[in-house]
Parts: C-alpha cells; structure tokens; sequence
C-alpha cells in the first residue's frame, strides 16, 4: 500500500483520500440502501424505474465531498501560510506547486470508490438490469400539438431500432371544460397501440413500447381533449432496443460525476494561491456544492439516468458538462499564473 | 570553487501594505560562505537572519544586490538537490510517518526509491529516529520535528546546508548529535549557514560568525577574532587557599588585577556528554 501511486503528491494524495474516503462512501452506501428500503415509492418505481429513488447520489456525493476536504487540508499548496508551505514550494517542480498532481490523485481515489458503488448498487436500488440509449426525439414546427394543431412529428435522428416511446409533454391551460388529452402515436406513418394514458397533468410520464423497429419519425396525433400539449427538447424520448454493458454506463456516470470534484478543486487551487486555507476550502466545498447537490452541471442528470437505465455515453450529457470542465481547466491554467506571480 | 555562497550588497524590502510602512528587512549586506566552512548567523529576532536564508533558498526575491549560491541564481532548479534549507516551522505533511516523509523528499530530489531508502535509514538512525520511523510527524516532539527536518536537509547530501535554527527545542544529546553531524558535513565540503541564538553551540561549532542587527551585519569574522582580546589570563588548578593568596599577591605586585578566584567548574553540557558515555544501569 505504501507505494501504491508512488511517492509523490499524485500518490500520496490517492493514498490518503482512499483512507478518509472510503468510510465515507460506505457509510453513504448505507444510508442510500436504507432510506431506498424506507421511502421506496412502488407508483412511481411502476412509471420509470429507479428514479423514484434518487438515493445513489449519496454514497456518490459522500466519496466527492470527502475527497475534496481531505485534498484540500492534506496537500499544503491549497492555500497560503499553511505549516510546511515552504518546503513543497521549494520541492515542487510544478507549476502549481503539486496541487495538479494532488487533484489527480484525489480524481483517482474518487474513480476508485465511485466505481464499484455505480456498478454494484443501482441495481439495489431499482435501476433496470441493462441500459438503454434514450434519443431525445426533434419536435418540428412549434413543439405543439392541441385540436387546433393535431398533427405533431417528432424526428429521431438515431437509425438504430428502438422499442420505447417516452413522453413528457408540457401541459397548457384548458380550452373548455378540462378534458385529457387523448393522443396517438405513429410510427414511420404506421400506427402503434394506443397510449396507456391520456395527458392532464405537467410533464406526467407516459411510456409505450412496441416491437423493436427502426424510427424515422413518430407522428402524434391529437384525438380528443381540451388542454394543448407542448413538446420541448426534452419532452420526448425514443429508446433503443439494444441493451448497452452496465460497466460502459458506469464509466460514463464516473466520468460525468466526476466533474464537481474537479471543478471544486481546481477553484480551490487556485483561491489558494492567493488566500488562507479556509477561504480556499470555503470556495471548494461551495462549489462541489452546487455542481453535486445544486444540480449545475452533469452530476444529477447522470446519477438519474443511470437509475433510468439510460446509456449515458449517447445522452446530451457530455455536452453539459462542458461548461464546468471549460471552468475548472480555466481555473488551473490561471492559477498556474497567479502562483508564478505571488511565488517569489 | 572558491565561494559557496556570494552575496553583495543584498537589500530586501518587504513593500508598504495598507497603512503598513515599507519594513527593510536586510540593508546591503555582503557574505561569503567557502565550502567546509561554517557560518552561524546571530542577531536578536526580526534582524533579518531567516530572510537571509530564504534568500538563498531562492525563496525570496532581494530588492538588491547579487546572490550566487554554487555559482548559480539561488531560485536556480539545479540547486534544489544541492541546496539544502531546514526552514523554521511545522513539517509539512504531518499525517506521514517520518520514514514516509523522508520517502517523499527523496522523490522529489529525484533520488532512486531504493537510495532513497537507504538514505533514510541512515539518517533516522543518525538522528535517533529509527524507533519512531513509522508514527505520523504529527505525533512528534518539537525536537523530533527538528531532527527530521534535518535528516530532510541531508537527505541528499547538499553541498550548501542553510539551517534556521537546526538545534532549537533538541535535547542536550539531540544538539551535541546535530553538532557532530554539521562538523562532518563541513569536512566533507559542504558550507553550513546557520541562523541561531544558541551562542554556546555557536561558539563551539562556528568557524566564523555574523552577527545582524536590524537587517545589517554589526559584527563579522572568525570567533577567535571577534572574541579574543589584548590581555591574557592564567588559570591555574591544584593549589589551596594559600597557595592562591600567595599567587594573587605576586600578580599584584606585577602590575596585574584579580579579578575573581573561583571554584573551576564544567558547563552542563559537558556533564550531559560524560552522563551519555557512561553505560544505562550506572546513569
């Protein structure tokens, strides 16, 4: 163990976050497993299956925060005038005084916990057995479909074959007496079985499978009802047929959730070049915050789709997160300057 | 080479911050350092002695002058291995073992992990260590501290020893061990810089001294030189109370002064040093 990532602070940080965040972790499996056990919604489990218990974000939040605080308060480049600053900023050959490599480690030991739990536990917690791509489906026109517009096509880029038909459509003021949208659904022109459900409330989930087949576009048709539909980017979703490797979306959702934790300690690299240790620690833990629990950035979507049973490396996901890398490699290439500037 | 370390006319001048006046840390100072010499730098606190270091160290930036340590600029990469500097204050690190830490410098010298085990060994056991090789730092004595911090400074056999207080908070055997070690460094040719207040230990291991005032040298030069006078003094041992009376008399007569007849006595230190020669049970 000793010389497991080396001697460095690559090393010596991975070591040290896997030793205070394994615990961690665990305890948050835990408590994941027996609040899924206590608050499980069997209704909602019925409609999508998974997201009815969003508790993977806890083991998975648990391993993040803690490997940012041991980061931050082990390796003494994150912040000034902590005990022993002198020393790496004499021994370090880096430009930010090993903060790069510590943050790597601390990734690392993330990716080392995070791992098994996203493998092991979302089948705990409801989450379908395999994976699916989810195609989010191209409204044409405005997106609405009521009496007075009762033709809607939705595109579906993807050629591959698909068996489920998801929407979720915004849900407009009555035009009459409030009556339930009846819709049907078509297929390349060929009707599928009839929608299990007529639309009433906001975003209500109604799912429709059918034998696997290849999509062009679906069409719906408005039959009857009293209250418009609208259909937004994210109001209908087309899923594949071909089950995708449960590791494939675990490493996708490692990846994706991921991103906090380094955003956190990138900022927290370079707030420390030029504050105390708590200030650092203070804008680290705030942003880990927001990008984790504050559902700005990848984390969130992606811990819900995996308990969707969405494959992730497919989804729009990646795309999301590329504000918050763009942010934390930013913050790591100005702190590198802001060090070379306050060193000496 | 002639000169470890070369300074001319270094100034440093920490700038006005808020309604914090310019504070001048060092004025133009000159120091040379030969290699096998060593060098203790004494003054009262804020005379400037740890700015001095960092300095060489390549940690501060002068406001004037010219520094050469090696022959090279002080912040020079080249000189991280061959420069050594024990700075004041808390190890880094301290949820390490001591042997982990020493692991870690070694890495980041660019010392092979084997050689860099070898070293740390050696030093833990040179500095008495070994049995706490394996506790976190944090669990030291401010004497352990110091002790490791200075096998973290010899880790690599540095040419150029720049020490900030090296014995303050050691034991009497952990000094006299850290004085033997600078001795030998010294005649290996290395050149030890040493900020201090220990003034004995100054005198004893000190080829030359400096001695910094308000971030100017006040006094400078070899020890016998500073501190020897014109007159002489004889010390005598073996004669009784009669025998002195009759001494004193006769210098008297000479034109000479008593100035005090005393009972001879060692230093503590020596007493420490025979307490250590002599085996455990009999302590």
């Amino acid at each position: 163990m000793s010389a497991f990532g080396g001697r460095g602070p690559f090393g010596l940080t991975l070591r040290r976050c896997l030793a205070l965040a394994a615990p961690a972790t665990a305890l948050g499996v835990a408590a994941a497993l027996l609040l899924h056990a206590r608050w499980r919604d069997e209704a909602a489990v019925e409609a999508a299956p998974g997201a009815a218990s969003p508790w993977l974000a806890l083991p998975l939040c648990a391993a993040a925060f803690a490997v940012v605080v041991t980061t931050m308060r082990f390796w003494p480049a994150f912040g000034r005038g902590r005990a022993g600053r002198d020393w790496i900023d004499r021994l370090q050959r880096g430009r930010l005084g090993g903060c790069g490599c510590a943050l790597a480690g601390a990734l690392v030991a993330y990716a080392l916990l995070a791992l098994p739990v996203l493998l092991a536990l979302p089948p705990g917690l409801g989450a379908p057995a395999e994976a699916f791509a989810a195609h989010a489906l191209q409204p044409q026109g405005g997106g609405l479909l009521a009496a007075a517009a009762p033709r809607l096509e939705l595109r579906c880029p993807s050629g591959e074959p698909v068996r489920e038909l998801r929407l979720r459509p915004l849900v407009g003021l009555p035009t009459g007496a409030w009556q339930g949208a009846v819709v049907r659904a078509y297929a390349d022109g060929e009707a599928l079985p009839p929608l299990p459900a007529a639309f009433g409330d906001n975003r209500q989930p109604v799912r429709l499978a059918f034998p696997p087949r290849p999509v062009r576009a679906f069409t719906l048709v408005y039959e009857s009802g009293a209250v418009p539909l609208g259909f937004d980017a994210s109001a209908a979703e087309a899923i594949g047929s071909a089950p995708r490797p449960r590791w494939g979306n675990a490493l996708a959702a490692l990846l994706l959730t991921a991103v906090p934790a380094f955003v956190a300690l990138a900022l927290g690299a370079l707030v420390g070049q030029v504050s105390r240790p708590a200030t650092a620690l203070a804008t680290a833990a705030a942003a880990l915050f927001l990008g984790a629990i504050g559902g700005q950035g990848p984390f969130l979507p992606a811990v819900l789709g995996v308990l969707r049973g969405e494959w992730l490396a497919t989804t729009a996901l990646f795309r999301a997160g590329a504000p918050s890398l763009t942010l934390g490699a930013a913050a790591m290439i100005v702190a590198m300057f802001v060090r070379a500037k306050v060193q000496r | 080479m002639a000169t470890a370390i070369s300074v001319r006319q270094l100034a440093v001048t920490y700038p006005a911050r808020g309604r914090q006046a310019a504070v001048a840390a060092l004025r133009p100072v000159d120091l040379e350092v030969a290699p096998g010499r060593i060098v203790g730098v004494l003054g009262p606190n804020g005379a400037g002695k740890s700015t001095l270091l960092r300095v060489l160290a390549g940690r501060q930036r002068p406001t004037a002058g010219a520094v050469e340590v090696l022959g090279l600029d002080p912040a020079a990469p080249a000189l991280r291995r061959r420069v050594a500097w024990q700075p004041e204050g808390p190890l880094p690190l301290d949820v390490l073992s001591a042997r982990e830490f020493l692991q870690w410098i070694g890495a980041e010298l660019g010392l092979a992990n084997a050689d860099a085990d070898a070293r740390a060994e050696r030093w833990l056991d040179r500095l008495d260590l070994r049995r706490a090789g394996a506790r976190w730092i944090r669990t030291f004595s401010t004497g352990m501290h110091k002790r490791l911090a200075l096998a973290a400074a010899l880790l690599a056999d540095p040419d150029v020893l720049l020490l900030d207080e090296p014995t303050a908070g050691l034991d009497p055997f952990g000094s006299e061990a850290v004085m033997q070690i600078l001795r030998e460094r010294a005649a290996a040719g290395a050149a030890v810089l040493m900020a201090s207040h220990h003034l004995l230990e100054v005198e004893e291991i000190c080829d030359e001294v400096v001695v910094l005032q308000d971030g100017a040298i006040q006094a400078r030069g070899r020890l016998d030189d500073l501190l020897g006078g014109d007159a002489h003094a004889l010390v005598v041992r073996g004669l009784d109370a009669r025998g002195l009376d009759g001494l004193a008399a006769d210098a008297r007569a000479r034109g000479g002064q008593v100035l005090r007849v005393e009972r001879p006595r060692d230093h503590l230190f020596a007493l420490f040093r025979r307490l250590r020669q002599r085996p455990p049970e009999s302590r």
